[in-house]
């Protein structure tokens, strides 16, 4: 068996073993205080989720009006979800208030109740603290692209041979998680180097709707610490490999032209590589390489992994409009951040997103904080989820906290 | 042209089997890929024969990637022959084999091209089931039947036929009739084993095809009606057959002969039996402008309109004429050149 442990590291510095017997009235002092528990709603947080509450009956309205759409109705299943919460949470509060003047009424009836009143208070109050996070995640407005299934692409980053290899080892990780969770994928291309078993490029398709939300928070660069193949004297070495996710807008099973045709004449230019000359019967070449070149944003796409020229054009078309979507949604969302005033974490791609540490069986994810000392089982795709389970979590607090900040 | 030393240096530094392809694949990336594809089939095949229970040792594996390698490379076989197929199309695995011309991408493009435009395009395929029978249009009514009439000449492997099957879908209640039509008995055979390897991609749709053995000179069209002739007919005259600018060396050594060598007696005669069928539009692949020309002006008569479409090389792929006084076919002018 394996041996597997988790330790989680929160942002909160560490509490210290001997603050219980310092201070051991404090901590009673909190709990019956209640300065532990984050029960009331943030004045703006509370502001939104009854605007939504309006919004809600509106939806509801056009929704009986025009017809069933599933995305409406999508939407209207997240503002129910704010609105039953909130109606419990105003029909708490006021309770809570009376049980607050009873508690401080100096009644001698009030007074034998003391200790009841004290308990009853706890109890709400943690029930308040649930609907809170209840209401908060449902404030969260989901992804536009959260339902789509996803393209990964792999790229090494500093480290050469070593890095390839990696960004390598990389993509057979995310290509074994799907193979437990038994979704369907595609590797699309991949370039493979010479002379050993790393690739200059390597693009995953994940055809499995959802995907994208799944490995939203995967993009950025990732990290590795480790004696390489590739070193003769045993030292240890850092390289790097970048992963991008991209929204995978057709399905897949769409025809072929169709993504062809949502490009203006002109606007594509195509690329084919082989040698001049007639061509037609008087040749009979395996050349089947495609380039794309999108014209007005410069970005080219290369596809060279099927044998027919025409699957390679599909693919690099489906590749060209993932990035081009995937770019127009970061654009839309750094102009939303600029507008606004106040600081706004990014829970975008940051810089260095994970470190792989091989001598220490490690892997770390630099933006919760997260370890776990379980690499092997992390590579062979065993125990991401647990990974990707923590990013998620930290990427819904940060989205909690950017909601009051904002305005 | 001698390859350069230090294309062979780099080559033999990296395997001996990416070597053993440079003489006949030129580039080390493409030798890469042809190397990726050749290892690929050998697995899967010995996958295959594993499942079955025959032993296969890594060895073994080893010495077919090589010989493959050595074939393709030193021999000049077509990577088609030894890895038996080519995918055509969006989902069509086209067998081939020696005797039978190999699909090229050229046909693929233009047969793409062409279909998904009469998809979208031709009346049969756009109009509802009761506009159809709306009797104030011009429609003929070959197009307002029930079933639309491919006839695809010099099929080979009938690839050209299969990807028709499979771009065009009719719409419910009409059907689409695909016939293959080849001299070659050795093709039609094969035409056929395609047939059934691809049947699935285009039956649900109620499409049908049919390959049989017929000399298009001999042959009768007349009580056929059919819709649109397509064809790939040997193109390659004599003078380039002969000289290697044109026509490579694997080419002239595997390919055959029958299916490339001819020219415009083939073309005359694709017409001749438009024109006796009251067939209204005609698509064949040409060998260069040059061949273009010669057909539109030797065998296109005045009731036809007529142009050329390249291939994305840049080359004059194809001759597109359909009838001038049909209006279910004059969308057809923005597939020509401008």
């Amino acid at each position: 068996m394996r041996i597997f442990r988790a330790v989680v590291r929160p942002w909160a510095a560490p509490v210290r073993k001997h603050c219980g017997r310092l201070f051991p009235a404090m901590r009673w002092f909190n709990t019956v205080q209640g300065g532990a528990i984050d029960y009331a709603l943030h004045p703006k947080l509370l502001a939104k989720a009854q605007s939504l509450r309006a919004e809600r009956d509106k939806l509801s309205k056009s929704l009986t009006d025009d017809g069933y759409d599933p995305a409406k109705a999508l939407e209207q299943s997240r503002l129910d979800r704010v609105a039953s919460n909130l109606a419990r949470y105003e029909q708490f509060l006021p309770t809570l208030d009376d049980l607050h003047k009873l508690s401080v009424s100096e009644d001698p009836e009030a007074l034998e109740l003391r200790q009841d009143v004290l308990e009853e208070i706890e109890d709400i109050k943690q029930q308040l603290h649930d609907i809170t996070i209840r209401i908060k995640n449902a404030l969260i407005s989901t992804h536009p692209f959260a339902s789509y299934p996803c393209i990964l692409e792999f790229r090494p980053g500093i480290g050469g041979t070593e890095a390839a290899i990696f960004a390598k080892d990389l993509m057979n990780m995310y290509v074994s998680y799907c193979t437990l969770k038994k979704w369907r994928y595609s590797i699309l291309n991949v370039n493979e180097i010479s002379g050993a078993d790393g690739i200059t490029e390597g693009i995953l398709s994940i055809d499995e709707s959802g995907a994208y939300e799944r490995f939203r928070f995967e993009g950025g660069v990732h990290r590795v610490q480790r004696i390489p193949a590739t070193e003769s004297k045993g030292r240890v070495h850092t390289s790097a490999a970048a992963i991008v996710v991209l929204p995978q807008l057709d399905g897949g099973n769409e025809d072929s032209s169709d993504v062809e045709r949502s490009f203006a004449p002109g606007e594509v230019r195509i690329d084919i590589m082989r040698a001049r000359g007639a061509g037609g019967q008087h040749v009979n070449t395996t050349e089947s390489a495609v380039r794309l070149t999108h014209i007005p944003t410069g970005i080219t796409v290369s596809m060279q992994d099927s044998r027919s020229q025409h699957k390679n054009k599909a693919k690099a078309y489906m590749i060209l409009r993932a990035r081009l979507a995937e770019k127009e949604h970061a654009e839309k969302v750094a102009n939303e951040r600029q507008s606004r005033s106040s600081q706004v974490t990014s829970t975008d791609r940051s810089d260095k997103v994970r470190t792989y540490n091989y001598s220490q069986n490690r892997v770390t994810d630099h933006r919760c904080g997260f370890t776990m000392y379980d690499l092997d089982g992390c590579m062979d795709g065993t125990s991401l989820q647990t990974l990707l389970d923590k990013v998620a979590e930290w990427a819904q607090e940060e989205e909690v906290k950017n909601l009051e900040n904002v305005e | 042209m001698r390859l350069p030393q230090a294309i062979l240096t780099r080559a033999w530094r990296e395997s001996a089997n990416l070597a053993q392809l440079l003489p006949e694949v030129r580039t080390i990336e493409s030798a890469r890929s042809e190397l990726r594809w050749i290892t690929e089939y050998v697995h899967e095949k010995m996958t295959d024969r594993a499942s079955k229970g025959i032993k296969v040792s890594e060895g073994d594996l080893q010495n077919k990637i090589s010989h493959l390698c050595y074939l393709r490379g030193q021999k000049g076989f077509p990577l088609q022959y030894l890895l038996g197929s080519q995918p055509f199309g969006d989902s069509l695995e086209i067998k081939c084999r020696r005797g039978v011309l190999i699909p090229r991408w050229e046909t693929e493009e233009w047969g793409i091209k062409v279909a998904q435009a009469i998809r979208r395009s031709h009346p049969f395929f756009t109009a509802g089931a009761q506009e159809d029978l709306d009797p104030g249009t011009d429609i003929p009514s070959e197009a307002t039947g029930h079933t639309f009439k491919v006839l695809d000449l010099c099929t080979g492997t009938g690839c050209l036929a299969l990807l028709f099957a499979e771009q065009l879908r009719a719409p419910t209640v009409k059907s689409v009739y695909v016939e293959g039509v080849d001299i070659s008995q050795n093709a039609v055979d094969l035409a056929r084993r395609n047939r059934s390897i691809n049947v699935g991609q285009f039956e649900q749709y109620g499409t049908s095809v049919v390959f049989t053995r017929a000399d298009m000179f001999a042959l009768d069209v007349a009580s056929d009606h059919f819709d649109i002739i397509i064809a790939n007919p040997p193109y390659v005259s004599e003078e380039h057959y002969y000289s290697c600018r044109h026509t490579t060396r694997s080419v002239r050594r595997f390919e055959p002969k029958q299916a490339l060598l001819g020219g415009i007696d083939f073309y005359r005669r694709i017409f001749q039996l438009a024109r006796e069928g009251a067939v209204p539009a005609v698509v064949c692949e040409v060998a260069d402008q040059e061949q273009l020309q010669e057909i539109v002006d030797e065998c296109i008569d005045d009731g036809w309109d007529a142009g050329g479409m390249s291939d994305s090389a840049g080359v004059a792929r194809t001759v597109i004429a359909w009838r001038k006084e049909l209006s279910a076919w004059s969308w057809m002018k923005q597939l020509i050149d401008s």
